[in-house]
């Protein structure tokens, strides 16, 4: 008897682990759980002829069958594992997205290109110390023209064609009456930055007649002209690269003495001569010069304790440069083909 | 101003080549805009500034060649031939207007044969873009450009009375230009007057009438100097530029006026023969003395920041002609010619020497400043927050002309303030300051239409302007304005065609208010609905009690006055108000629940009329206080519901910030909630 069931649990822990090898998934692993290990199964049925044998040699085949049904739980645990894990490949395998098909999420609107670039020159004058200041753009002769040093009947007023509005208003032709409203309201020191909306009654490829400055201002004791090509130069840098040759060229403007006009190497053939810089290899970005005496009369600053400088630049110049538009009148169709270049 | 490099030879010593001449006189203020070459003749085209009358003339020119090479001036002396006769005895000429004409000089010739010029005369004024006419007019067109003095020369035969008089006119008249044109002179305006009336517009143009003709034997030639401000006052009126009127504007120099006449008499007796009177008219009763400015080293140091001794300085102003004399301590005195008018101040002088000392010579330096705290403009933060918002929520900036067309802005202008009227438009269309952005907003629309893209979402950020109740300046508010059109998501692949409605356009309003925090505080109306908006689809934005703006759909009349076809939806709001409400909202911390929270779904059938808010606000108003929370999260209508109601599925959150909550007190809870929808909106659980 004894002889026996060693010998059938030899026979069914052969059989056993030869059928566990050839389990193909994971019900046939339960259906083999089943057979051996189940409450009817061939181990539990060695089990309980325990019950037979003499008592000397129960123990021994005891150990036998437990160490055969310890081994197959084991070893059916292990191959679940791995079953239920191939299973789980499997089918993740099967989940397959198309990758290529766009995220979800609300697309993202643009800011027009001259918002932008008005923010970028700002933050670069903001982070070199100046404050920023706005004026109105409906305004009056005095601030617009004579405070600026351009009395009635000047040649000067060539340079901006003007259009009035009822009440004797005029749309200010450019930032610079800023300065006035800003100088009769605080006392030098004034380092500050004045952006806005100009109108001038011209309209081509070149010419809007809306377009945007920012005009800026600093007046301290003892500012001279190099502090003038200093800051200048730095915002020419910080916006064109600083590897970009910048020049200073005697000019003319009202309100600045001496006055100057800014060149940066052109942006487009980087300085050996195109249609956009007419050959000259240099692009004028902005005026600038000295502020002039008569402007200082006119707020009363006392010229023997402070000087300064002043500048302005078009905001429409600078960005066609910089994004290389041909055209200014395309930032006031509002094309969407056109803003969401930018 | 256009210059033949061999003209300014006659003036000038010239030993660079034309590009670094041109590369020194730009550097030094002269922009030269070009350098082109017509046949033998190399041309510079010079950008003179408005304060550089003295160089729209090959003479002064000249002078700045001098100054920025270093070269040598040619000095030339011109002198009249002689002649036979007195001017007394052919024509008496006398100026009225003293403040008007500074100097007036004449001179008559006699026996001149008018004809064809010399090919070399012509061809110097083709190449300065001016058309020959006959050796006389062409004389006095050279010398304009050689001198830069504007002179006029009359068919003396025509001269009435045998009189001239430079005087104001007294009342309005019609004259003849010699372009042809017939203007009215207005009173104040100085005229060349004969015997009989009017002959010239004074340093504008000549009449037709006393025009040099093929016919013509005498001649009267002018050379004068006429205050710049009358000339520009008359020829703006009269809309007439003239390279006269263009110098006189500019200011020429008294005491040159008889050199150029000299140069004038010359120069016609070379090429049309005739013979000059002896001698000139020259009525000059205030004569002008050059300025005398005193300047010091230490004020030159002080503008340019840097050191330039005054030896140097005063070498620089005597190589512009000026008159510069070293006094002791770094004082240089200096006298400047009547050429140089623009030079008044020591300033003017600083200037002079800077440019010729060479921008490009100062060194960049940083300035030495104390540190103060920058400012920025109040609101600045919040209108960046806003644009931040517009954009994350997918709408796209445009910008625009802050002018429109009168008649477009109509249906928008509802009861809100005028528009301040632009005097001197370019055109119709860009009549008025706008007062709202929206029509600008479908005009940009309506460009993207017709360009084939019909899905829009659109803001803009910037200023209207309202004309003032009485005197005074218009007020400039800002606004902030959107525009939504088309489909929801056109690039989405699950998606794409679900058409947008007033729920996105009320949605990107939400995302404004939020960004400025204001989304507790904000509230959207009915009420009168505004012309331009659907009656039935548009609200009222109001925050605190204030109303901050609209938002709706476009009235389909206005839409299809755009020729949109569409449901185009809008949002306006004011900024200004909305920026001033946002000061106060600052965030307020409230402990967090340490236990967790009960959360129950019903669904109540309502009436259709009844609005969501008088849903919410009757479960908030219940009384229950425990409480958390309400979400509306689905809205049913059609099949198992009569016509005209509504399924209204509703979570509610429960809880007790000391403990955790009971079945019990849960199903009490909700059951009062039901109850009171019940009492007050008649709604019915749905089971």
């Amino acid at each position: 008897m004894k002889d026996r069931l060693l010998q059938e649990i030899a026979v069914l822990r052969r059989e056993a682990e030869a059928e566990l090898a050839a389990v193909p998934d994971t019900s046939a692993a339960e259906a083999c759980r089943v057979k051996y290990l189940g409450r009817q199964g061939l181990v539990t049925s060695i089990l309980k002829s325990l019950k037979d044998l003499s008592p000397e040699e129960r123990p021994e085949v005891g150990r036998e069958i437990n160490i055969a049904k310890e081994i197959l739980e084991s070893k059916l645990a292990d191959l679940r594992e791995r079953l239920k894990h191939a299973e789980l490949e499997r089918s993740v395998a099967a989940q397959r997205l198309d990758i290529t098909l766009p995220g979800r999420r609300t697309k993202r609107g643009k800011r027009h290109p001259l918002r932008q670039t008005t923010r970028e020159i700002l933050q670069i004058f903001t982070d070199m110390g100046f404050s920023v200041h706005r004026g109105p753009e409906i305004e009056t002769d005095y601030y617009n023209f004579e405070a600026l040093g351009v009395p009635a009947d000047h040649p000067a007023r060539d340079m901006q064609d003007t259009f009035y509005v009822e009440g004797g208003y005029l749309l200010r032709t450019h930032t610079s009456p800023v300065q006035i409203h800003v100088m009769e309201n605080q006392r030098p020191p004034i380092c500050a930055v004045f952006p806005g909306a100009v109108y001038r009654r011209d309209n081509d490829v070149s010419h809007s007649p809306m377009f945007h400055q920012v005009e800026g201002l600093m007046v301290d004791r003892n500012i001279s002209m190099r502090d003038l090509k200093g800051v200048l130069s730095t915002f020419c840098h910080r916006m064109f690269g600083s590897g970009v040759g910048v020049r200073f060229r005697p000019s003319y403007f009202p309100f600045t003495e001496p006055s100057a006009e800014v060149d940066i190497q052109c942006v487009i053939c980087g300085g050996s001569g195109c249609r956009v810089c007419k050959q000259s290899g240099w692009l004028e970005i902005l005026g600038c010069g000295m502020v002039d005496p008569v402007v200082f009369e006119k707020v009363k600053v006392d010229t023997k304790k402070w000087s300064g400088f002043a500048f302005g630049m078009g905001v429409e110049r600078i960005a066609m440069l910089k994004y290389a538009i041909n055209d200014i009148r395309l930032f006031y169709e509002n094309d969407m083909r056109f803003l969401e270049q930018f | 101003m256009r210059v033949p490099l061999e003209w300014l030879k006659e003036f000038v010593e010239i030993r660079v080549k034309p590009e670094r001449l041109a590369h020194l006189l730009t550097m030094g203020g002269i922009e030269v805009e070009s350098v082109e070459s017509l046949g033998r003749e190399t041309i510079m085209e010079l950008g003179i500034t408005p304060n550089r009358g003295d160089c729209l003339s090959i003479a002064g020119v000249a002078r700045e060649v001098a100054a920025v090479t270093g070269a040598r001036l040619k000095p030339r002396k011109f002198a009249a031939p002689r002649g036979e006769g007195r001017m007394a005895d052919r024509v008496k000429v006398s100026v009225k207007s003293r403040s008007r004409c500074i100097r007036y000089t004449a001179r008559a010739i006699e026996g001149v044969k008018v004809g064809p010029s010399p090919s070399w005369m012509a061809a110097r004024l083709a190449a300065c873009g001016i058309r020959s006419i006959n050796n006389v007019v062409d004389a006095s067109n050279y010398v304009m450009l050689e001198t830069g003095h504007p002179l006029h020369v009359f068919d003396m035969a025509r001269i009435r009375g045998s009189r001239i008089e430079v005087s104001l006119v007294e009342s309005a008249r019609q004259f003849t230009t010699l372009d042809g044109v017939v203007r009215t002179l207005e009173k104040g305006d100085l005229a060349i007057c004969d015997g009989e009336g009017p002959v010239a517009v004074a340093g504008i143009m000549g009449g037709g009438d006393s025009e040099v003709s093929q016919s013509t034997t005498s001649v009267l030639l002018e050379s004068a100097c006429f205050e710049g401000k009358g000339i520009r006052r008359t020829s703006r009126r009269l809309g007439l530029a003239s390279e006269s009127s263009r110098r006189f504007e500019r200011g020429v120099d008294p005491n040159s006026v008889l050199a150029a006449l000299n140069r004038l008499t010359e120069l016609i007796v070379d090429t049309a023969e005739g013979t000059p009177a002896a001698d000139c008219v020259d009525i000059y009763p205030a004569k002008i003395a050059p300025a005398r400015l005193a300047l010091t080293e230490d004020a030159v140091e002080r503008m340019l920041g840097e050191n330039i001794p005054a030896a140097s300085i005063a070498k620089i102003l005597t190589r512009l002609g000026l008159d510069a004399k070293r006094g002791a301590k770094g004082r240089i005195s200096v006298s400047v010619p009547t050429f140089r008018p623009d030079i008044s101040r020591p300033v003017d002088l600083i200037e002079e020497v800077a440019r010729i000392y060479g921008y490009d010579r100062l060194e960049g330096k940083t300035p030495l400043v104390c540190m103060s705290p920058i400012v920025r403009p109040r609101f600045m933060d919040q209108e960046q927050a806003i644009c931040e918002a517009l954009a994350g929520a997918g709408m796209s900036e445009v910008v625009l002309y802050g002018f429109v067309d009168d008649r477009a802005q109509a249906p928008f202008a509802g009861l809100g303030p005028a528009a301040v009227k632009i005097a001197n438009p370019l055109s119709q269309d860009q009549g008025v300051m706008c007062t709202s952005l929206l029509p600008g907003l479908m005009d940009a629309a309506r460009l993207n239409v017709n360009r084939q893209r019909t899905d829009l979402k659109l803001f803009a950020f910037q200023h209207i302007y309202h004309r003032p109740a009485g005197a005074g300046p218009s007020d400039e508010p800002r606004s902030v304005a959107g525009l939504l059109l088309g489909r929801r998501d056109p690039s989405s692949w699950e998606r794409s065609r679900e058409q947008l409605d007033f729920y996105d356009a009320k949605g990107v309003v939400d995302a404004v208010l939020d960004s400025l925090g204001l989304v507790q505080i904000s509230v959207y109306q009915r009420g009168e609905p505004p012309a331009f908006l659907h009656p039935g689809r548009f609200a009222h934005v109001l925050c605190g009690n204030t109303r901050v703006g609209v938002v709706g759909q476009l009235h389909p009349d206005v839409a299809v006055k755009w020729g949109l076809e569409h449901e185009v939806f809008v949002f306006e709001l004011h900024f200004d108000l909305i920026a001033e409400k946002a000061q106060a909202v600052v965030p307020r911390f409230s402990e967090l629940s340490r236990f967790p929270f009960v959360q129950r779904d019903i669904a109540i059938v309502v009436d259709e009329r009844i609005p969501l808010v008088e849903v919410e606000k009757t479960i908030q108003e219940s009384g229950v206080e425990l409480l958390d929370g309400v979400n509306i999260f689905d809205i049913y209508r059609g099949k198992g519901l009569a016509e005209g109601r509504k399924s209204i599925a509703i979570s509610l959150r429960f809880s007790r910030e000391d403990r955790t909550l009971t079945d019990d007190e849960v199903v009490a809870a909700q059951q009062k909630i039901v109850s009171e929808l019940s009492r007050t909106l008649k709604a019915e659980l749905r089971e």
